[in-house]
């Protein structure tokens, strides 16, 4: 027992603020506390309470130690289950069979680098009286609405002493499974300042993020991987660590921290895959300003390859797209569409531009700026018109938040309804998306991983009347505010990535390619 | 000096087609370049290939086909596809031309291929209906024929150049009940037949094909019957194109090669081929396999790669 804790301990980031011995003590009081509960139920509740620790076990890669955590508990209770059934067994067969079933796990666990499969094969080993089902978990921001998965994210971040943001608000019901939080309540007013355990520039990135003063999925990217950049040039490895696992393994309440402001995108998330692996792989017989130098080096190829390179690339796709006296329409800002835009301009190509835009955020008002301020003839309207402008359009231009494994493009909201429309009209709909932005994730819908904006925005203020403005105190009022939403593939005619032009059913072959790639 | 060989290559393709008028005109193409790669008198390797996209190029304006311009940039990934690291130029050139070879050799196979694939999704007694004239649908039906199954074709006349009547006549010559239908009896004949096979001048990016004019409407049609339209095509027909719509197909393949260069005002001529989008197309027959619309994609990767 002694020598798990130890190596559970190692394993885990030291805290700040509380010391290694204080953070043993706190966890042998919590087993034992667990050990006399399970004492004192009979087997069967021991059987539930085995499956509510084994199912909703943590989804964050980052740390073994959480799984680690969830593996003896499983344990004991198996064991306990064990003895109860079998009494015939000797309590020193069951030690050794515990012993080894302990050492077997951890030898495993150590062979893994990242989180996903550990529950996989602690689950197995943790009931062998039962026939396993592989439980594919649930990532934590869709299941607000169940309180074990809640409790868990409250222990995580306890322990990696990350305030948690409470939800604000009614949520509608469809959507309770999403968080909601307040622009007002932002997660830093719970942390002290200077802050101790995350890192100032993250908390300040964090900030931006969760007031929207950062927005935009490529803009959260390259912020995101400068403040890293900024979080390894003043890291320094503790004694007895190796930066390699030791970084890793700060980044994870840092990480935490980013997804309380604001949950990640599906390029954060890829980004923060690729520096993690940039990370594990460095030797360990490397001096720590050399891996220092090496990791950013990284981060700035990326952001060159993968975004700037990209863009460039898909301009010139684009580009042989646009014709002579063709009328385009775009859909809020995407920052591609806007660059693509400009280029054609710039290459002589004579168009014209309707820039589409809806209520709360007005993002199409920025690329209004910036399309008229490159000469380009624009004309504004909002989206309840879009059947009133697209017999005059020859061609959509939308930009992409991410692009899902089956084909389904999910963008900001509104984006489906516009390719609905222009699919009735027979105007051809092309999306131009970087190929970091593709994830492996399948979604057929727009209800069941989303995000939920603060719904005070929805609030209008005219003539000095702000009609909803008590919209908390009318019991059967909601306000929805939802960010994403996600098109089928077949209202997209062609995707133009970095790769080339490809049909929207292609997307699984691009994913395929660049697994081998890597 | 350099028009002279351009001229000579030029009527070795005229050559070919003459004497083999069963030839796919990208085969002709490609043997026509392997001649032109065996003659070359270039020093380097970068001078072979300047060559070999000029000579394809020279080409495509005597043919305008989607074909040829596929086949032919086809033939050069190939060729130029493999380790060219020997010191002496002719060693690199006889590589190439082994390589070339095998290349013509792999697509005069083709057309075989698809007519094996195809043949076993006409059912006995079935009703076909064809457009205008494709060596391919030719000898998938005389493959089918050749299996003793009885079935009756329609084809189209396909105007302006009545290539439909020609079809019929090779038909008729393999002993296959025919009969010549307008072009605009196409809506009228689609509730009696059972399935649509056309051929292909070029299978683009999208999973769409780009064939002669009229092949959009019978593809529409036959979407509102429900019924199977297939495509047969061989794989050196893929070109990396991707047309949004009819108008976004180029130029320089949608009117003949001589009109292009005389005619000014193009709004005034006929296209000679039209686009048919992938969703109107059930599935695709090739020699790398039975395909849907959305798995051309994945093979053109493949092969451009």
């Amino acid at each position: 027992m002694g020598d798990r804790l130890t190596a559970s301990t190692m394993l885990q980031n030291e805290g700040k603020e509380l010391t290694k011995e204080e953070k043993q003590r706190l966890r042998k009081e919590k087993k034992q506390h667990k050990k006399n509960k399970k004492d004192d139920k009979g087997p069967p509740e021991k059987e539930k309470e085995k499956e509510k620790a084994s199912v909703p076990a943590p989804s964050k890669p980052a740390t073994q130690s959480p799984a680690h955590k969830a593996a003896p508990a499983p344990v004991h209770a198996s064991e306990s289950a064990a003895a109860a059934e079998k009494p015939a067994k000797s309590k020193a067969e069951l030690r050794a069979e515990r012993r080894a079933r302990q050492d077997s796990e951890r030898t495993s666990k150590q062979g893994k680098k990242e989180g996903g499969q550990q529950s996989a094969s602690s689950k197995p080993k943790a009931t062998p009286n039962e026939l396993q089902p592989v439980v594919k978990r649930l990532p934590e921001h869709v299941q607000v609405d169940d309180p074990a998965a809640l409790k868990k994210l409250a222990k995580k971040l306890e322990r990696q002493q990350v305030p948690l943001r409470s939800d604000y608000g009614y949520k509608v019901s469809l959507f309770s499974h999403l968080h909601q939080y307040s622009r007002k309540s932002p997660p830093t007013l719970q942390i002290s300042i200077p802050a101790t355990v995350i890192h100032p520039s993250i908390v300040r990135l964090g900030l931006q993020y969760s007031q929207g003063i950062i927005a935009g999925s490529n803009a959260r990217s390259v912020a995101l991987l400068h403040t890293f950049k900024q979080v390894i040039q003043d890291y320094s490895t503790p004694p007895n660590e190796e930066l390699s696992r030791d970084l890793v393994n700060k980044l994870s309440p840092y990480i935490s921290f980013l997804s309380q402001c604001r949950p990640l995108s599906a390029s954060m998330g890829n980004a923060i895959k690729y520096i993690k692996k940039e990370i594990s792989n460095i030797p360990s017989q490397c001096k720590e300003e050399e891996a220092k130098g090496k990791l950013q080096a990284c981060i700035d190829s990326y952001i060159n390859e993968k975004i700037i390179l990209a863009s460039e690339a898909i301009s010139k796709y684009a580009i042989e797209k646009i014709s002579d006296g063709d009328v385009i329409l775009v859909y809020g800002c995407s920052s591609l569409v806007n660059h693509i835009l400009c280029k054609a301009f710039e290459k002589q190509r004579k168009f014209r531009v309707i820039v589409v835009d809806s209520r709360p955020r007005l993002e199409g008002r920025e690329a209004l700026r910036r399309l008229v301020k490159k000469g380009i003839r624009c004309t504004y309207v909002l989206i309840s018109a879009l059947s009133y402008i697209l017999p005059e359009v020859s061609k959509v231009f939308l930009g992409a938040h991410a692009l899902l494994a089956n084909g389904y493009v999910m963008s900001r909201v509104g984006t489906s309804q516009i390719a609905l429309v222009a699919k009735a009209y027979n105007v051809p709909v092309l999306v131009c998306c970087e190929t970091y932005k593709f994830c492996e994730r399948v979604q057929t819908d727009s209800f069941v991983s989303n995000e939920l904006d603060d719904p005070d925005d929805l609030i209008v203020t005219r003539n000095g009347k702000s009609h909803l403005e008590n919209w908390q105190t009318v019991k059967s009022l909601g306000l929805l505010n939802l960010v994403y939403d996600v098109t089928p593939p077949d209202f997209v005619d062609l995707v133009i990535t970095d790769l080339g032009m490809i049909p929207c059913t292609s997307v699984p072959v691009v994913l395929r390619v660049k697994n081998v790639d890597q | 000096m350099e028009k002279d060989t351009t001229q000579k290559l030029v009527e070795y393709f005229r050559a070919q087609i003459r004497e083999d008028p069963d030839v796919a005109s990208a085969v002709a193409a490609i043997r026509s370049l392997l001649e032109f790669l065996k003659r070359d008198q270039s020093e380097t390797i970068l001078g072979l290939r300047e060559n070999q996209t000029k000579a394809i190029q020279r080409l495509e304006e005597t043919d305008s086909s989607v074909a040829v311009s596929s086949g032919g940039e086809l033939f050069l990934r190939f060729i130029s596809l493999t380790s060219l690291e020997h010191p002496d130029l002719s060693q690199c050139k006889n590589v190439m031309i082994e390589r070339g070879e095998l290349f013509l050799k792999k697509i005069s196979l083709s057309r075989g291929k698809v007519g094996k694939l195809c043949h076993t999704f006409i059912k006995d007694g079935a009703k076909i209906l064809t457009h205008s004239s494709s060596r391919v649908v030719l000898k998938v039906l005389e493959n089918a024929a050749a299996d003793n199954k009885r079935f009756t074709v329609y084809v189209t006349e396909s105007q302006p150049d009545s290539a439909g009547k020609l079809m019929a006549q090779k038909l008729h010559n393999l002993n296959i009940p025919v009969t010549v239908v307008l072009d605009a009896a196409v809506g009228y004949i689609m509730e009696k037949v059972d399935l649509v096979i056309v051929g292909a001048e070029g299978v683009v990016e999208s999973g769409g094909v780009i064939n002669k004019i009229g092949t959009y409407q019978m593809a529409v049609c036959s979407k509102a019957h429900n019924k199977p339209f297939y495509v047969v095509a061989e794989s050196f027909k893929f070109v990396r194109l991707y047309p949004l719509n009819q108008q976004d197909v180029p130029d320089r393949f949608k009117y003949k090669a001589d009109i292009l260069k005389t005619v000014k005002d193009l709004n005034q001529e006929h296209p000679m081929i039209d686009y048919t989008p992938p969703s109107l197309i059930t599935l695709l027959f090739t020699d790398l396999g039975v395909l849907t619309p959305s798995a051309v994609s994945d093979e053109l990767i493949k092969l451009y790669l």
